[in-house]
């Protein structure tokens, strides 16, 4: 059973899946938040996508013969073929739009001589398999090559110097295209050396459009991810209902490593400080942002920030410089896992608000059922005790800004993995 | 005019291995019928009330409303193996 809404995506899936002719029975969307009588008004009427009976198809798909056509062999024939060819560069930047491989911005045609300069950026060789990508979970993955890399390299206008990280990004495996329809869109950081030798902004204005390198190798992401992947085309692979314009370039920044009071993200992470280490996050939606740290109510000021977050995707604290030090002389954090420890400690909710919550319902309150630590210890908690929305491992803390004011801010998201993009020079 | 080129910037897709259908019982008289809650956005109660018109509709079939253990994206192999062995058939829902 399934609503109309995702019949493009549902019959895609099911072909990817080796069942063609999978039967499916549709009824409206939503169903969440539908009383009973309501749901029960969908089975007592028709398919939306047929015009019959919803349950009189269920019924036939549980009972009728196979027929013909069902019961053939079928041939699942795809393949990707190196080339694409229009009749002038006007009609095969048309062909690329229509082929939904754009984000809808201009973009560089990648001709074999551009995509053979941008592989100049890496002694990797172009048939080399970097690794897979997939929309969502439960959806195929597709592999790619450095080559397939390249060419998105080019069409973002990255320059090979960048290729780099850009491979290291796709090697990731954490997409910057999720389908899911929760609009999410992905966040890169960058650290160790190559920062500067690419010249990525890490100071004022880097979370926007005011370096070559961050936008580009951020849009590089976006576009790579949804090519390589096998698409992000709405109805079919992008299921996000209002959209993201995060995704346009992937929060794509540098750590602000100089002027940080703490070691470096990556270095946290198990690298050293001479490594140069791309990091993923995915899940990124909501934000929420404070001025500076008030001497005495910043503790409440944070902890409301914090509860205004969803209990499903976690923090990770996005700070100026100037807050950075204000946490460490405000609250004693003279390491960012001490602040990290605050944040995961101050991050509560009335166990009745906490387990009601739909996502919680969808993805944790089965997982706890399951016994999973730490949630299977909260099933017992009473409806009005405190407890905690996300688990430590999943608060991080990021460095990031040019100190024209302690503006700081906390991005709900998952960190993925970090990838040593010196593997990729 | 000549034709203009560029690589194609899409991934390699896996090889596809078709799953044959079951085949199908002609009638579900008599038989069991698993209607599993699929754990997404309220889809218990869209199969618990499936249950119910099964109840009002066709008491000569044994509809059973189940939900699968883990989330929805993961699948609960002791309930499939009690589907396969005590079942009929099942239907799975609500997809959206």
């Amino acid at each position: 059973m399934q609503t109309d809404i995702f019949f493009d995506a549902v019959r895609q899936t099911a072909w990817a899946e080796g069942m063609p002719h999978q039967r499916f029975v549709y009824v409206p969307q939503p169903v969440m938040g539908k009383s009973p009588q309501e749901l029960r008004a969908y089975l007592d009427g028709n398919d939306p996508i047929t015009g019959r009976p919803v349950m009189e198809e269920v019924i036939e798909a549980l009972t009728k013969p196979l027929t013909e056509t069902e019961r053939q062999a079928v041939r699942f024939d795809r393949s990707t073929p190196r080339d694409a060819v229009a009749e002038s560069e006007a009609a095969l930047h048309q062909l690329f739009m229509d082929s939904h491989w754009t984000d809808y911005m201009p973009i560089i045609l990648p001709t074999e001589e551009r995509v053979q300069e941008m592989l100049a950026g890496t002694s990797r060789r172009p048939d080399e398999i970097v690794g897979r990508l997939r929309p969502t979970s439960t959806r195929e993955a597709w592999q790619f090559d450095v080559e397939k890399v390249a060419i998105n390299a080019v069409m973002a206008g990255a320059k090979p110097a960048y290729l780099p990280v850009i491979l290291a990004l796709a090697a990731s495996g954490v997409t910057a295209r999720g389908s899911t329809t929760s609009s999410a869109a992905s966040m890169a950081v960058v650290n160790g050396p190559i920062r500067r030798s690419i010249g990525m902004n890490w100071g004022t204005g880097a979370l926007g459009p005011y370096n070559h390198a961050n936008a580009t190798i951020g849009r590089a992401y976006g576009l790579l991810s949804q090519n390589l992947q096998g698409g992000s085309v709405p109805g079919h692979t992008y299921l996000g209902s209002q959209g993201n314009n995060y995704a346009y370039n992937s929060l794509t920044f540098a750590e602000n490593e100089e002027r940080s009071p703490w070691a470096p993200f990556h270095v946290r992470h198990g690298y050293q400080r001479y490594d140069s280490t791309v990091s993923c996050f995915s899940g990124c939606r909501a934000t929420s942002y404070l001025l500076g740290l008030r001497r005495d109510h910043w503790q409440e000021h944070v902890t409301n920030l914090l509860r205004g977050l969803n209990p499903h995707t976690p923090p990770t604290l996005i700070l100026d410089p100037i807050t950075a030090n204000l946490f460490v002389e405000r609250g004693g954090f003279d390491t960012p896992e001490k602040l990290e420890d605050w944040i995961w400690e101050h991050a509560k909710l009335p166990a009745s608000v906490y387990w009601d919550d739909q996502l919680i319902q969808n993805y944790v309150y089965p997982r706890a059922e399951n016994g999973e630590k730490p949630w299977a210890d909260y099933l017992n908690a009473a409806p009005d005790e405190l407890i905690p929305m996300y688990r430590r491992e999943d608060v991080h803390v990021l460095v990031v800004g040019g100190e024209t004011n302690g503006y700081w801010r906390i991005m709900g998201c998952n960190y993925g993995r970090t990838v040593l993009v010196d593997d990729w020079r | 005019m000549g034709a203009v080129r560029a690589l194609n910037p899409m991934g390699y897709p896996p090889d596809v291995q078709q799953v044959q259908m079951a085949p199908r019982m002609g009638t579900l008289r008599g038989k069991t019928v698993y209607l599993v809650d699929a754990r997404f956005d309220d889809s218990d109660i869209f199969m618990q009330q499936m249950e119910a018109w099964f109840r009002d509709n066709r008491p000569d079939i044994n509809a059973v409303y189940v939900a699968k253990r883990g989330i929805y994206t993961q699948p609960d192999p002791e309930l499939f193996a009690r589907i396969r062995d005590e079942g009929a058939a099942a239907v799975v829902g609500v997809g959206h």
